[in-house]
């Protein structure tokens, strides 16, 4: 077997776990494709690693958006609305990357990551004890249009600087802060990370963080492109509140690696 | 010199952009008042557990 082969058969079926995981969740699988990847790929750059990532959640996240929009899920004036919000964000956090002491920043925001993902576990849809989730948050909807932007623009900086597109941080804070139903924050958090992982791949081949993995990238865009719409398909049996969890898993796990990047 | 510029504008600029962004869409796209706008039709039993009365 050719070692092109062997590593198609290696990086497609992640690819696979990664499209369907992500799309379920309204991430791209950024948080699980990164450790991954630097585990696979020892020979990359964490550079390089991050760019392919950021380009695989793009492929993920545009087939999850066709999946979604097919299924009449998404709100396109929400999404046109925090995607217009979130594209500078993108493109500070790239430029921001090398600047911000990350001895600081990741402890900070691992610490961050980990609270939101711990209280989504307990908690994943808001719920008072012994009460249904209400889909009402008391503002007003103008009110919640100007949270919302100014909410996005932020998650679009610190999921650059992170090198994510931002779907694990976006899709709570739709659900809890917003309180847009699970079902509708996954399928409108995938349409904005659809352009956020474009313009942060753009960035990325731009300051020629792409030279390398374009084979592997494809490898694993072409497994992503077939679980995106699995993924999706299996949102629409799952009570919101598992997927919420699910989420949450992400978020600690990405918490984790944060912590793991200082200790190492 | 580069940070003293780059950390303002990210504290800064996100704030004023989202803002403006939705000074812009409250113009050219205004919140026609139906729930679950664009291509989100769903109804109260599409999914388990979930509720739909949103609206921004």
């Amino acid at each position: 077997m050719s070692p092109e082969i062997a590593e198609f058969l290696l990086l497609a079926p992640l690819g696979l776990a990664v499209g369907a995981y992500g799309t379920l969740v309204g991430a791209g699988g950024g948080s699980l494709l990164v450790p991954a990847l630097l585990i696979l790929l020892p020979n990359e750059s964490p550079a390089t690693i991050t760019a392919m990532s950021l380009a695989v959640v793009f492929f993920n996240a545009y087939s999850g958006t066709i999946a979604y929009v097919r299924m009449g899920r998404v709100n396109y004036r929400i999404a046109t609305l925090f995607t217009l919000a979130s594209l500078p964000g993108a493109v500070v956090g790239v430029l921001l990357v090398h600047e911000v002491p990350r001895a600081i920043f990741e402890p900070v925001f691992g610490v961050l990551l980990l609270t939101v993902g711990l209280t989504l576990v307990v908690n994943p849809l808001g719920a008072r004890r012994g009460q249904e989730p209400s889909g009402a948050s008391g503002l007003s909807p103008k009110v919640l249009s100007l949270v919302g932007c100014v909410g996005s623009a932020y998650i679009a900086v610190l999921a650059s600087l992170l090198g994510i597109g931002g779907g694990i941080i976006h899709v709570p804070f739709l659900i809890r802060g917003l309180r847009i139903p699970p079902h509708s924050a996954t399928a409108t958090s995938h349409f904005v990370l659809t352009f956020i992982a474009l313009t942060g791949t753009i960035c990325h081949v731009a300051l020629g963080q792409f030279e390398g993995g374009v084979a592997q990238t494809m490898y694993l865009a072409v497994g992503v492109m077939m679980g995106a719409p699995l993924g999706a398909a299996l949102s629409t049996r799952l009570h919101g509140s598992i997927i919420v969890r699910l989420l949450a898993i992400a978020l600690c796990l990405v918490a984790v690696r944060l912590f793991l990047h200082v200790i190492w | 010199m580069r940070l003293s510029i780059l950390i303002p504008a990210a504290v800064v600029l996100p704030a004023v952009w989202g803002w403006c962004v939705h000074l812009l869409m409250q113009r050219i796209w205004p919140d026609s008042g139906a729930k679950g706008e664009g291509s989100d039709r769903r109804s109260p039993d599409d999914f388990p557990g979930t509720p739909v009365d949103y609206q921004i």
